[in-house]
């Protein structure tokens, strides 16, 4: 038995039989991490992510441990490629979980592991060029496990850092605008939850159940709300739509324009590929105004610019080209100059049935506002200072003003009473005003850029219609306070645990690297430390032999070296020892000799010398 | 142990096979992809199978640049055996292997600046004044292995000689000169007296002629006639025996020996780079070494009386 690997027998393979102990539960470590990636992504079905992973490391270390007849470089290396392959062809690799993203890291660190370490166990078949030597001639360096660390830990962060270069620079031009993904899991009572089905009404007399399953994923150079539907219609409880029709988009993916859409006409242009990882999705969200769609899936818009689809499944895509205005609160507030046609005034901005408290209350908040612009500003001041967000706050009763109860009963309610509010108080002083639903930007993805959204996003908002900028979406929901914290996790920490697994391999590449330049860099200094102490003991002793000779009247000759000079105080003072202090002095600075006489030795002698009297004939006057 | 049995040519870099699965991985790996996956994800772990095969090509093409090796090797050798080079690795280099080539060794494996000893089959006759080696680097991730041919200089040239022959040589008198002789086999040798001398102060023993000394009234000494010289001229001729060229030097040496082995004198003709050679070859390293350094051409002339073995005519 090999002492060196367990479980290494006589007829196990020739490479495992010189393996270090290090090597081989490197090696096996490497092996059943890169499988346990691959399980965790391609884990389908029943399995979950975290028994795919158990399975893939399950089978990875079996294989490495029991099959000592085969090489275990090869199995190594053959293992890795399997579950690449498995990984690319059956994984859900996916930006949507950030815990996904990340393990695509380990993955990336683990696979180098494999591949650095099964060439270094490969190489040891070959003998050495020190094997002819004695032990004690041996002078080369063996390779540590530190060392094997820090190389890998190199490699790593070059390969890391340089494909989240590449990755976004490749993506606009290799990843395709859309994708079919899985086929649609029409919603349930148990998965609505992971559903985005599109609706005729909202009521605001439930509450939301929402969580932080990840329904959206957007690629987009920037961060915008992601428009959803929109709701014009107020009966004091539910939202709904005036205009239920939808009519097919053409197969070029253009959007029918209506001329009400003037952001529809911007200047300003965004692309966003958004990709469905939730269930079931027949809403196409995107930031407005939607001008062209590229859908693997019919597609249908209504009257109000918002799109619906064919349902969609898990892992389908699009790509939504928006237009929008460029706002400015002066551009907004010049924008009172133009009109407001007819049909944006009967639509959006007759006043919507609200209690009589409510509809005296609305022209008080807007008192000394003299554009639209500052009146919805002063609206949702007004709330800011008068209610709470909770999603916990209590639901109004039944036949009860859900917009009254808000402002005057709970004075807590969570965006959608807060966004009703302001579209109902805006319309109450004859601002065309409407309600829209959608999500929030959510959090960016550190490795790919895109935007993940989860359910727990979901907001609603109101867009204002003004004079030649249409529809401009206002969040009432920004200005209005928490009523309490909503998760028992600070930021801070939350953002920590999002990224542990980034964290980790940053501190730990940064460490293998930071180290040995730590090293370097201390035994630089003390070798030019020591290089200049040694200097200047030599100087120092160089200067006493001077002082002495001047005190004896035989000074230095500007050509003269410490030996020459050693030599005539020597014969002058009659010591001969001061020979032997000049000639080490020379020898130290200017030869590879070695110090046959000690430092110490030498200070002594010149300590001796200097405690000399001079006679009087040969002292300096 | 590896060695060039494969075809595998000297010099070329190469692809390993962990290398080739990886291009397999870049190349397929995006029209393999799951429907279901993202696609942006998917880019990047394409980009990182990229980066890691770009940095596996790159890391060995540039760290091959900086391999540094000195050599040196025993001056003598004869066909057939192991020669012990010793190779001195540095720079910065730090882990490859190296063999030696002409013929293809064994890898060997450096793993930083050190000294060692790497065996080399000499295969052939001559003088040889430079040693060809291959340098591999497929370090650190294995997926492509950079090669390199280094041509050094060997500070002494190894001569070669060929493995001799075995000969049996009738020995044949030579005009060899009487002081070449007298200092390589003393006075003492031959049967036939030629006369008496009066007995010098080491004489030995068994040479006193008592009857002549009982006659004069001194010690009186045998005086031998030295024995006839013996020893062989031999001519070797490598213009005309095309293939046989080193069986025809492997007898050339074997016949040395055996002159040498007799006790007597050989006189080599050979063809040299630098022209004909004839020359007295007094032991087995030098008639070595003359062997080693024989080429086609018209060899020397064999001295005048001398019994003469002509190789190749």
């Amino acid at each position: 038995m090999n002492p060196r690997v367990p479980g290494a027998s006589s007829l196990a393979h020739p490479d495992r039989s010189d393996l270090a102990r290090w090597q081989f539960v490197g090696l096996v470590g490497s092996v059943v991490v890169a499988s346990a990636v691959a399980g965790y992504l391609s884990a389908r079905g029943q399995l979950e992510p975290t028994g795919g992973a158990a399975s893939g490391a399950l089978v990875a270390l079996l294989a490495m441990v029991g099959l000592t007849s085969l090489s275990i470089v090869s199995l190594s290396r053959t293992l890795l490629f399997v579950a690449t392959a498995m990984m690319v062809r059956f994984g859900f690799i996916g930006s949507a979980d950030a815990l996904r993203s990340q393990v695509v890291l380990v993955w990336v660190v683990a696979a180098i592991s494999v591949l650095v370490l099964s060439q270094y166990i490969a190489r040891q078949k070959f003998s050495s060029l020190d094997d002819s030597l004695d032990d004690s001639k041996a002078t080369s360096r063996r390779l540590s496990p530190l060392q094997t660390a820090r190389t890998i830990a190199a490699i790593s962060a070059i390969v890391i850092v340089l494909s989240l270069i590449l990755g976004p620079i490749l993506t606009p031009r290799l990843a395709q605008s859309t994708s079919t993904g899985n086929d649609a899991e029409f919603p349930t009572a148990e998965n609505a939850g992971r559903s985005l089905q599109s609706s005729e009404s909202i009521d605001m007399t439930s509450r939301p159940k929402l969580d932080d399953t990840v329904v959206l994923s957007v690629d987009s150079d920037r961060a915008t709300f992601w428009r959803g539907e929109t709701f014009d219609t107020w009966d004091g409880r539910i939202w709904s739509r005036s205009d239920p029709a939808i009519t097919a988009v053409g197969s070029d993916g253009g959007v029918n324009i209506s001329q009400e859409d003037i952001g529809a006409f911007g200047d300003d242009v965004l692309r966003q590929r958004v990709t469905v990882e939730a269930a079931f999705s027949n809403v196409v969200y995107a930031a407005p105004s939607p001008v062209s769609i590229d859908i693997e899936r019919p597609v249908g818009q209504r009257s109000d610019g918002t799109l619906v689809s064919a349902p969609l499944g898990e892992g389908s895509s699009y790509t939504v080209i928006s237009r929008r205005t460029p706002l400015s609160a002066q551009r907004l507030r010049e924008a009172e100059t133009g009109e407001t046609p007819e049909e944006i005034l009967a639509k959006y901005a007759q006043p919507a049935i609200m209690t009589q408290r409510v509809r005296e209350l609305a022209p008080t908040i807007v008192e000394g506002a003299s554009t639209r612009y500052d009146q919805i500003l002063a609206i949702e001041q007004w709330m800011g200072e008068r209610v709470e967000y909770s999603l916990d706050a209590p639901l109004a009763p039944k036949d009860a003003d859900v917009v009254d109860h808000f402002l005057f009963e709970a004075e807590q309610g969570w965006c959608e009473q807060i966004a009703s509010s302001l579209v109902v108080l805006a319309r109450a002083n004859a601002i065309p005003a409407r309600l829209v639903t959608g999500y929030v930007p959510g959090e960016r993805d550190p490795l790919t850029g895109r935007w993940i959204v989860r359910a727990k996003q979901a907001h609603a908002w109101a867009e204002v219609w003004f004079p030649e900028l249409g529809w401009v979406p206002f969040d009432p929901t920004a200005d209005v306070p928490l009523a309490g914290s909503e998760s028992s996790q600070t930021p801070l920490l939350a953002w920590i645990l999002d990224h542990l697994v980034l964290i980790v391999l940053v501190g730990v590449a940064s460490g293998l690297i930071i180290g040995p330049v730590r090293i370097w860099w201390r035994k630089r200094k003390d070798h030019r430390s020591k290089a200049a102490r040694n200097l200047e003991w030599a100087a120092r002793i160089d200067q006493r032999l001077i002082a002495i000779g001047q005190r004896w009247a035989i000074p230095r000759a500007a050509s003269q070296t410490a030996t020459a000079h050693s030599q005539d105080l020597a014969r002058a003072i009659g010591d001969p020892r001061l020979e032997t202090v000049g000639l080490a002095v020379d020898d130290y600075l200017y030869t590879q000799v070695p110090m046959l006489v000690e430092p110490a030795h030498l200070e002594a002698i010149l300590a001796e010398i200097e405690l000399i009297e001079i006679p009087e004939a040969s002292a300096v006057p | 142990m590896t060695v060039g049995s494969r075809g595998e040519r000297p010099g070329s870099n190469r692809l390993t096979p962990a290398g080739g699965l990886i291009v397999a991985v870049v190349v397929g790996g995006l029209y393999l992809s799951s429907a279901a996956s993202d696609r942006a994800m998917v880019l990047v772990v394409w980009a990182a199978a990229l980066v890691a095969l770009v940095v596996g090509v790159v890391w060995p093409l540039v760290a091959i640049r900086g391999v540094q090796i000195a050599a040196s090797s025993p001056r003598d050798a004869t066909v057939g055996d192991e020669v012990q080079i010793e190779v001195s690795a540095t720079g910065a280099m730090a882990v490859y292997e190296i063999r030696v080539l002409d013929p293809p060794g064994t890898w060997v494996r450096v793993d930083g600046p050190t000294t060692g000893f790497v065996s080399h089959l000499a295969d052939t006759r001559g003088v040889f004044e430079f040693i060809r080696f291959e340098v591999r680097v497929s370090a650190p991730v294995g997926l492509y292995e950079a090669r390199r041919i280094i041509s050094l200089a060997l500070p002494v040239p190894v001569e070669v000689a060929p493995r001799p022959l075995s000969v049996e040589w009738m020995a044949a008198g030579a005009p060899v000169e009487m002081g070449e002789l007298a200092l390589g086999r003393g006075s003492n040798g031959g049967e036939v007296v030629r006369s008496v001398r009066p007995y010098v102060v080491g004489d030995p023993a068994h040479l006193v002629h008592w009857p002549s000394t009982a006659r004069s009234t001194t010690l009186v000494v045998r005086e031998l006639d030295p024995p006839a010289p013996i020893g062989q001229a031999i001519v070797l001729d490598l213009r005309n025996l095309g293939e046989d060229c080193e069986s025809g030097a492997a007898y050339a040496l074997g016949a040395t020996y055996a002159v040498l082995a007799a006790g007597g004198e050989v006189v080599l003709c050979t063809a040299e780079s630098a022209g004909p050679v004839s020359a007295r070859v007094r032991s087995r390293l030098g008639a070595n070494r003359r062997i080693a350094r024989a080429v086609v051409g018209e060899p020397g002339v064999a001295p005048p009386n001398w019994p003469v073995v002509e190789i190749g005519r």
